[in-house]
Parts: C-alpha cells; sequence; structure tokens
C-alpha cells in the first residue's frame, strides 16, 4: 500500500514535469542558443536557403554560435575545441588515441623524464582518499613524518571523500616550494593536519632486491621506461656484478611502460649480438624494425627470468617478448596488459605545439621478434578488457590508477 | 597481507623457484664437466 502511494506522487510529480517538458521542448533550440525566438526563426530560414555546410564549417558555425548567442556565460574557447576534439577522436572507438590538453602535456613530460613536483609519496585509491603505500626516499612526505598506510583525507582543506585519484594527485601536486595542507587519518587517531613544502622528486625506476642471499639472486624492479630508466639499470647491473650476483629475476609487474627507446635500451642490455627487438607496423605495413643497440649489452650471462602481471604493459611487453622468444629468459606471473601498440605524440598544430596541445595516436601495430601478432589480436583483447583505461599502476603524487 | 600481496609474493617464489632449479642444474653440469675433466687428465 505504501509502495503504491509512493508510485501515485511520482506520477504526480512526473505529469506536470512532462507537460512543462513539452512546452519548454519545443523552444529549446531557442532558449540555448538565441535570446529570441523570433532569432531562431529567421535563422532557420538562412539555414535551409544555404547549401548543406562542410563538416568544419558546421563546427565553425556552432562554435560562433555558443560564443555570440548561448544564453550564459559560454566555457572558454580552449574549453569548447578541446571536448570537441576529444569527442572527435572518441569516434575512432580506440582507447589509446586522445587529445592532451596542456596540464595532461605536462604531466606526460614528467612521467617521460623520471621526475616531478610534488610531495613524493607512492599513492592508491582508498574508501574516502588515498592512501600511502610508501613515502619516497627523501621525499618533502618522508621528511614530514608520514607513513605507509596512511590516508589523505583532505588536501588544503578540500575533502577526497567522493575525489578519483587522478584529481586528488593533481590537488596535492603544485609548483616547487609551494605549500599543501593534508589531512591524514593514520589507524584509529584522529585526522590531522599537516603542512608540505613541495619538491622535485625522483620517481623511483629501478630498485634492487636481494632475493635469496645463498644463491645470490637478485630482483631489479624496474617501473617505468623513462628517460633515465637505462642509465638506472646499469647501475643496478653493476651492483649485481660487484656483488657477485648469480641470477636475475627481471619484475616488470604494475610497469606501465613509457618510451620505446628506453625499451630498446632495456632489452638491449641482456639480449646479446644483432637481434630484432620489435617490429612497428602501420597501415601502410612495415614502418620500423629495431635491432639491438650495439655496446650495450651487459654481458652479465647468468640465468634469468621476468616477471609479468596485468599491469605490465606497452614497453614492458616489448621487453619481455623479445627476451622470451630470444630465449634469455622465460616469463612468470599473468597475462600481462596486451597493448600492441605504439603511439606517438603528434602537436595539432604550429600555434597549439607552442602552446603544448597535443594528440596522442597510436599509429602502429607493434609485432614481437618471432612476429606472433601482438598488435590486432592483443589489441582487441585489451580494448575488450580495457576501454578507456590505462594499465592499472600506482601514482607517485601524480595521476594514479588509470592515470597515470 | 592482502590477496594482491599474497598474489605478488606467489610469482615471486615461483620466479625463485625456477632460478634455483637452473642454478642447481648448471652446477650439476659444472660438477659432471669437472668430474669428466678430471677423468680425462688422469687417463
Amino acid at each position: 500500500m505504501r509502495e503504491r502511494g509512493r508510485a501515485w506522487v511520482y506520477t504526480l510529480l512526473l505529469m506536470p514535469a512532462l507537460f512543462i517538458g513539452g512546452f519548454v521542448g519545443s523552444e529549446a533550440y531557442a532558449v540555448l542558443t538565441h535570446s529570441s525566438p523570433s532569432l531562431m526563426r529567421e535563422s532557420l530560414r538562412d539555414l535551409t536557403r544555404r547549401e548543406a555546410l562542410e563538416p568544419t564549417d558546421a563546427f565553425r558555425s556552432a562554435l560562433a554560435e555558443v560564443e555570440a548567442h548561448y544564453y550564459g556565460k559560454p566555457p572558454a574557447i580552449d574549453k569548447l575545441t578541446y571536448t570537441s576534439i576529444d569527442g572527435m577522436l572518441g569516434a575512432l572507438e580506440d582507447p589509446y588515441t586522445r587529445f592532451m590538453d596542456p596540464d595532461a602535456f605536462r604531466r606526460m613530460q614528467e612521467d617521460t623524464t623520471g621526475s616531478f613536483t610534488g610531495i613524493g609519496a607512492l599513492l592508491e585509491d582508498a574508501p574516502g582518499g588515498a592512501r600511502i603505500v610508501r613515502p619516497l626516499p627523501n621525499s618533502p612526505a618522508k621528511k614530514a613524518g608520514l607513513l605507509p598506510g596512511d590516508i589523505i583525507i583532505a588536501v588544503d582543506g578540500k575533502s577526497l571523500e567522493r575525489i578519483a585519484l587522478d584529481e586528488a594527485v593533481r590537488l596535492i601536486r603544485g609548483p616547487r616550494f609551494t605549500e599543501v595542507k593534508l589531512t591524514i587519518r593514520r589507524g584509529e587517531n584522529e585526522p590531522f593536519t599537516v603542512t608540505i613544502k613541495r619538491d622535485l622528486v625522483e620517481s623511483p625506476t629501478v630498485d634492487v632486491y636481494l632475493e635469496d642471499d645463498a644463491n645470490k639472486i637478485y630482483r631489479i624492479w624496474l617501473q617505468n621506461f623513462s628517460e633515465k630508466a637505462p642509465v638506472l639499470l646499469d647501475r643496478a647491473l653493476n651492483q649485481i656484478r660487484q656483488e657477485g650476483g648469480r641470477a636475475i629475476i627481471l619484475d616488470l609487474r604494475a610497469n606501465p611502460g613509457g618510451l620505446l627507446d628506453s625499451s630498446i635500451e632495456v632489452a638491449s642490455r641482456f639480449i646479446p649480438g644483432d637481434k630484432v627487438i620489435v617490429s612497428v607496423v602501420g597501415r601502410q605495413g612495415l614502418l620500423d624494425r629495431k635491432h639491438t643497440l650495439s655496446g650495450r649489452y651487459a654481458n652479465l650471462d647468468v640465468p634469468m627470468v621476468v616477471l609479468m602481471n596485468g599491469g605490465s604493459a606497452s614497453a614492458s611487453e616489448i621487453v619481455a617478448g623479445a627476451l622470451r622468444d630470444h630465449k634469455v629468459a622465460p616469463l612468470i606471473g599473468e597475462d600481462s596488459f596486451g597493448k600492441g601498440l605504439v603511439q606517438t605524440v603528434i602537436p595539432t598544430s604550429p600555434e597549439h605545439c607552442r602552446r603544448y596541445h597535443h594528440r596522442q595516436v597510436p599509429h602502429a601495430e607493434r609485432h614481437r621478434p618471432e612476429r606472433e601478432d601482438c598488435g590486432r589480436q592483443a589489441r582487441r583483447r585489451s580494448q575488450a578488457r580495457h576501454r578507456g583505461q590505462e594499465p592499472r599502476r600506482l601514482a607517485h603524487d601524480r595521476r594514479g590508477q588509470g592515470a597515470r | 597481507m592482502t590477496e594482491e600481496d599474497k598474489a605478488r609474493d606467489k610469482q615471486l617464489q615461483k620466479a625463485l623457484e625456477v632460478l634455483r632449479e637452473r642454478l642447481n642444474a648448471t652446477q650439476v653440469g659444472d660438477s659432471v664437466l669437472r668430474a669428466q675433466t678430471d677423468a680425462e687428465v688422469s687417463r
């Protein structure tokens, strides 16, 4: 009975809404785009006289109309344009082709250079905020006494309750030497506030662990393929050589990838001779074939395995595939992300280049040395599983899961 | 330890197991080779 009563209330509310909706709907175009219905009728007559607009003319016309006649304050032209480009690229139904606005482009640059400005903490999603997995060594977060497991529940007084990790990271980061006020929940204690001065932080790229002292088995955890990755890997390999390492685990778990050149450098440390690492195939056929780089082989000559999981993507898959195909190391763990594409950053125009507006377009599929198609097949699999996502990853007070 | 941590640890243990086996096989191979060499020398 109560349910029925509730249903009636809804019906009564809905009916007037429909009438009003019908009335407003008939004039919606006028309300939205013109200041008066007569102006709209004039425009419609004008349109019927003209031939069909070219698509780009239609875009310009729509943009001009919004700017000139929208009843409210229209968003900035940058925002309108970026949203339009996003929409256009969405028609490709390709999760990896995307437009980067200046903010996104700056973040991508920081990711690939291997350093960023922030508090220096590895973060992950948590109920009510962002959990600190660990503060990075010598980072502002470490110096401020933040601990693994602490949950950041507010940034500068803004609650992170309903904020995605991506956005939380954006709030935490900022220019060097500026301060950010974090509200922290630690265990069952009352939340407390800490003010931290942001600084330049090196992204953790390579960590070395002695996993089996008796057998001298070392694990190299390669966390990304930034510009610095090859040099840092060299340091790790030298350390292992000096300490008499007898076997290596190359840990590429949760490594979302990075620069293609870095992946070739990394693979060249482990694969002797002149071997194909990856072939890049575009719409017109073979675009490029990347070989091992001469003089880069580390010559450790010890048994090796590669660890992979669902977060190992892109450049990780290139390296792992090459090491397996050239019989250097078997792969252990889980299925990797399955990207199978090489992406290129393309400036959209000279003006936009200066203003750092870029689109990122996968222009080629890639093939492992054995030419098993890790392009189309992997892409289909990947797109089905991850439409609209990036490989899962943690964030170094920067873009988070799905953000890098 | 979360389920994810457990899965990661299991993967690591598997990797260590594979490498230990390979190191052991290498050692056995070395000792067989040494034994042969010694035998050749003694002949």
